[in-house]
């Protein structure tokens, strides 16, 4: 809210001859930043300086009104404040002598809505323009000034933070009735807009017709004009979550409605009308003849106990009691000893925000400054934090990454019904109903951020594209959250160039990147089987993977993840200036198979005997097959066998040659070429056993 | 027969004045060969008398060892000559680039995101994980937020269908906060990194995503002196001896008190600059002493325990620090802007 700094000082006049004086504006914000609210902007005119309070939802229900930020300043700086005076007890007297005397009727039907309405009729206004004074204090926060009547209201409110509104009198069939709207009902505001009503919101009507949205805004029909002569005023209280939904569910947002939404002290109400009354017969004449009030159940003060060890100990602080007491009796709390150390503390009811003693605590705490505590380590346990794996494994899988030339992305959790599609995952036309697979968001900022990504590797693709407008080779990596039937921690790398003439090296790539990758935390036995053709966890079986390129990554029987190169189809809508391969897998479960230990193998003493072996074998042949038939025939002798080439010439007719480097070691001794040749032809008889396979010597 | 003087002088000087490597060969051979010069005095010891043969056996065998040591040195300085030439020949131009290796990096995210753990695990504080998809219950109800309450307005938040299982995208990670507590008993120090999300508009600095480091000491006699302590501790380690902090009054439901935690602007050390809108000062977190509803909500007994919470932005941290200006650079993923850190 913005604050005159010239109406501020008005709260604090020549006192006993003396002149108080506020401090200079960037001072006075200091000290209100640093113990009330923060002061976001200083701003200077001509003759005045206004600030920028930023008024915490907390504070809403007092400090959004000059009397408020006066008291504030009060108990800050601990000037003598001048309130304008309320005469609240002629007010009082209306209300018992004249109730229903002259016509002033008015009913409430929903008292959890409206726990308190104050109408005063008064008779004989002028209505004309403001005078100076309102209009100078409205023009400082550049609100336009529409007449005395309406100024009036407007100004009350902001010096006391009771929203006002006022009605031609004549105007009003029959008495005023606070009712909930019918469903379709309708009303024109004040600013000549229609608006459709429903029940859950509030109104204040007459016999025949809404009169205002409650606490939101008013209507046409009870307007005041310039031939206005008779006004209702209103002071009320309405229920705040109430306010707030109506003014969502019509769309209009008032000073008015902010200040109900927040919530407000319904003693309030009193005050300000006797305020508004006063001013309005001052400014513009005109006698109160009649006044109701409608307030069933009274809010009363609390009283709360403030210990001073308490105090001290959570704020780590030695203030005294008797500053303490000092400090809320100036916050406008009644304050009494209850024991030697102990304060009996009654908060006035405008302090809604105060109810427990940790309340008090921050009261004390602010105002004394919270610079003026010194800070002092915690006395704590010698116990030490205990690890997560997850977040263990998950840095140093980062920095392994990186130190594999991989960069890594953080891409936005979202994606859109265009990325779904893409991998054959129904989104369905009304929702995510029709596969309970994919969260989509009720309240998307964008129709491309309507979903909760399933996988990492639409981010990827996307980082893939943009960067392959400027580089040859992009690596990236993202860990992160996916959502698919459950929230999971995933983790996907990704690969490509703008050199590879085909896919398939896109592929071999990332296998070898990932397999290095799992080898370096001791996780050995990963192999890759074929991928299923129907709708699996990661690819949705549509077009994203290539469908004779794509495998699934295992530990034993356990599916960790998906590997493939990205479908042609796939890398052209995605616009993909490459071949690229993807991976993904479940990171929670990679970690059980992480080795946390290592142990000790030695290494042998004694020459390894190398022999090549060049095999062919029909096209559809898996050199998987025939490394276990390798190994499986090769004894305890054979430490290795390492594929170094595959040639697929047309000379071999329908057959492929794997080329073979077999190591032979032993522990224990030299080997013998003769050794090692026997069990060369012990393996090739085996492999030769199968049709087609042949050792070529 | 020439005499053992006269040999040593010709075979140093010419020793001396070999070319090269082969040239000493041969001039070894001469001398010291199967029939050198000094191995012909060596042999023609036998016949002398006694008494002379011992006289020059003794000479002759200093003169053949003066003499290998005399080719070996001789052999070891040709052999460095030739050794010094070729390496001059091999000179390079060390202005060369370096052949490339690929090297990754990691996002600034993560960058900075280890340095605040790394600060908080030196102070004791243990890292724990929450859900990013969460229950209205830890999000709201649970950090003293019931239906209804107005501070609810202040997070924007993005809801999942069906909107009436109330479940949604995290709005702050003071939820794992919660999750936490009741699962562990007191005494202990925790942060929570985390993603979190909110509906608004995005522009340089907000995002619908951003990353938070959510802060929980719980203890039987936790104070704002040992809040102001720690979080002193952690802005210093992170940018510098020099930095300055201060708290100043605000208000989360979740504390009691509540503060805003404001750090000298590192850019203008504090005189006033765009960054930090002439104040002098960065609003980077929020946090507070641990509200008494919050510990009555994860099971807690209130009047046993007092702890303080603190929730400090990554990105923005990040942005301060290596002076980024747009936060939605983060989500770009550009090579170019990852290779900087």
């Amino acid at each position: 809210m913005q604050f005159s700094y010239n109406w501020l000082q008005s709260f604090f006049p020549v006192r006993l001859g003396r002149k108080q004086k506020l401090p200079k504006p960037e001072e006075l914000a200091r000290v209100l930043t640093m113990h009330s609210l923060e002061v976001e902007e200083i701003g200077k005119n001509a003759k005045d300086t206004l600030f920028n309070i930023d008024i915490l939802s907390n504070r809403t229900h007092d400090c959004l009104s000059y009397m408020g930020m006066a008291r504030e300043i009060h108990a800050l700086l601990g000037m003598n404040l001048s309130v304008p005076v309320v005469k609240y007890a002629a007010l009082e007297r209306l209300i018992k002598i004249k109730r229903s005397a002259r016509g002033l009727r008015v009913r409430v039907d929903d008292k959890n809505l409206c726990s308190r309405y104050i109408g005063v009729l008064m008779s004989g206004v002028k209505v004309g323009p403001s005078p100076a004074w309102i209009k100078e204090r409205l023009g400082a926060l550049e609100q336009r000034s529409i007449n005395n009547i309406v100024d009036i209201t407007n100004f009350v409110m902001l010096e006391m933070g009771q929203p006002l509104h006022a009605f031609d009198a004549d105007k009003v069939d029959g008495g005023i009735i606070v009712r909930r709207a019918r469903d379709g009902e309708k009303m024109t505001t004040l600013d000549d807009e229609e608006v459709v009503l429903n029940k859950n919101i509030l109104i204040i009507a007459d016999s025949k017709a809404p009169l205002a949205i409650a606490g939101i805004k008013g209507g046409k029909k009870a307007q005041i004009t310039e031939t206005t002569k008779n006004i209702i005023l209103e002071s009320a209280n309405f229920d705040g979550p109430s306010v707030r939904r109506a003014s969502r569910a019509v769309g209009i947002a008032t000073d008015s409605s902010l200040r109900f939404a927040a919530g407000l002290d319904p003693n309030l109400a009193g005050e300000a009308m006797a305020r508004v009354m006063d001013v309005v017969r001052t400014v513009s004449g005109g006698r109160a003849v009649a006044a109701s009030d409608i307030y069933p159940k009274k809010l009363s003060a609390v009283k709360i106990s403030l210990d001073a060890d308490k105090l001290n100990a959570v704020l780590g602080a030695r203030i005294d009691i008797a500053l303490a007491k000092k400090i809320l009796e100036r916050l406008g709390c009644e304050v009494k000893m209850k024991q030697k150390k102990v304060l009996l503390v009654t908060p006035p009811t405008r302090r809604l925000d105060l109810s427990i003693e940790e309340d008090l605590i921050e009261e004390v705490g602010r105002v004394y400054g919270y610079e003026n505590i010194t800070s002092r380590a915690a006395l704590i346990e010698m116990a030490l934090p205990s690890r997560d794996d997850a977040v263990h494994y998950r840095a140093r899988m980062r920095d392994l990454l990186c130190g594999m030339g991989f960069f890594e992305a953080y891409n936005y959790s979202f994606v859109g019904e265009s990325d779904l599609e893409l991998i054959g995952l129904p989104t369905g036309r009304a929702g995510a109903s029709s596969g309970k697979n994919i969260f989509k968001l009720v309240n998307p900022t964008r129709p491309e951020f309507a979903f909760l990504r399933p996988s990492l590797m639409f981010g990827l693709l996307k980082n893939l594209k943009e960067n392959l407008k400027h580089a040859k080779d992009v690596r990236f990596f993202e860990m992160g959250h996916v959502f698919y039937k459950k929230e999971s921690d995933s983790m996907a790398l990704s690969i490509a160039s703008s050199e590879w003439k085909e896919s398939k090296e896109a592929f071999l790539e990332l296998k070898g990147a990932l397999i290095a990758a799992l080898e370096s935390f001791g996780v050995a036995d990963v192999w890759f089987d074929d991928a299923p053709e129907s709708v699996s966890e990661y690819d949705g079986g549509g077009n994203l993977l290539h469908p004779f390129q794509r495998s699934e990554i295992k530990i034993g029987d356990k599916v960790l993840g998906i590997i493939g190169s990205v479908h042609p189809d796939t890398a052209a809508s995605y616009k993909l200036k490459g071949k690229a391969a993807v991976c993904e897998l479940d990171f929670r479960l990679l970690i059980d198979f992480l080795q946390k230990e290592n142990e000790y193998m030695p290494v042998s003493k004694f020459p390894a005997v190398v022999r090549d072996l060049a095999l062919l074998v029909p096209r559809d042949v898996r050199m998987s097959e025939v490394s276990d038939m390798i190994e499986n025939s090769g004894g305890i002798l054979l430490k290795d066998a390492d594929l170094f080439d595959v040639y697929e010439g047309e000379e071999f007719e329908g057959r492929k040659s794997f080329a073979f480097h077999l190591i032979f070691q032993s522990d224990e001794r030299t080997l013998s070429d003769s050794e090692a040749d026997k069990i060369m032809e012990n393996i090739i008889t085996a492999l030769e056993g199968n049709v087609g396979w042949e050792a070529r010597r | 027969m020439e005499n053992l003087a006269e040999i040593k002088k010709n075979a140093l000087n010419s020793i001396e004045k070999a070319a090269d490597e082969e040239a000493l060969k041969l001039l070894k051979i001469e001398y010291l060969g199967r029939s050198g010069k000094l191995t012909m005095v060596l042999r023609g010891l036998k016949d002398m008398p006694e008494v002379k043969r011992k006289e020059m056996g003794a000479k002759a065998n200093a003169l053949r060892q003066e003499l290998e040591g005399a080719f070996q040195k001789r052999e070891k300085d040709l052999r460095g000559a030739v050794r010094a030439v070729h390496l001059q020949r091999e000179k390079i131009d060390i202005s060369l680039p370096g052949t490339k290796t690929p090297v990754g990096h990691l996002h600034p995210l993560t960058k900075i995101k280890n340095e605040v753990e790394d600060i908080f695990v030196s102070l004791g504080f243990e890292i724990v994980e929450g859900p990013e998809m969460e229950l209205e219950h830890y999000a709201f109800d649970a950090l003293n937020m019931p239906k209804d309450h107005p501070a609810r307005e202040m997070w924007d938040t993005l809801w999942l269908e069906p909107f009436k299982d109330r479940v949604l995208l995290r709005p702050q990670t003071s939820s794992v906060q919660i999750r936490y507590m009741e699962k562990h008993e007191p005494p202990f120090r925790i942060i929570a990194p985390g993603r979190v999300f909110r509906h608004e508009a995005t522009d340089a600095s907000h995002d619908i995503q951003f990353h938070q480091v959510e802060g929980l000491a719980v203890g039987e006699d936790i104070s704002v002196a040992n809040f102001k302590h720690v979080i002193l501790s952690f802005f210093r380690k992170l940018f510098g001896k020099d930095m300055q902090i201060r708290l100043r009054p605000s208000f989360f439901p979740f504390v009691e008190p509540g503060f805003e935690v404001d750090i000298s602007c590192a850019q203008c050390k504090g005189k006033g600059c765009s960054v930090c809108k002439s104040s002098g000062w960065l609003e980077v977190m929020g946090a507070g002493m641990v509200h008494p509803n919050v510990f009555k909500a994860a099971g807690y007994n209130p009047k046993l325990w007092r702890g303080f919470a603190f929730g400090v932005g990554l990105d923005r941290l990040a942005m301060t620090k290596y002076k980024i200006p747009d936060i939605r650079f983060f989500q770009a993923n550009d090579i170019r802007f990852l290779r900087q850190f």
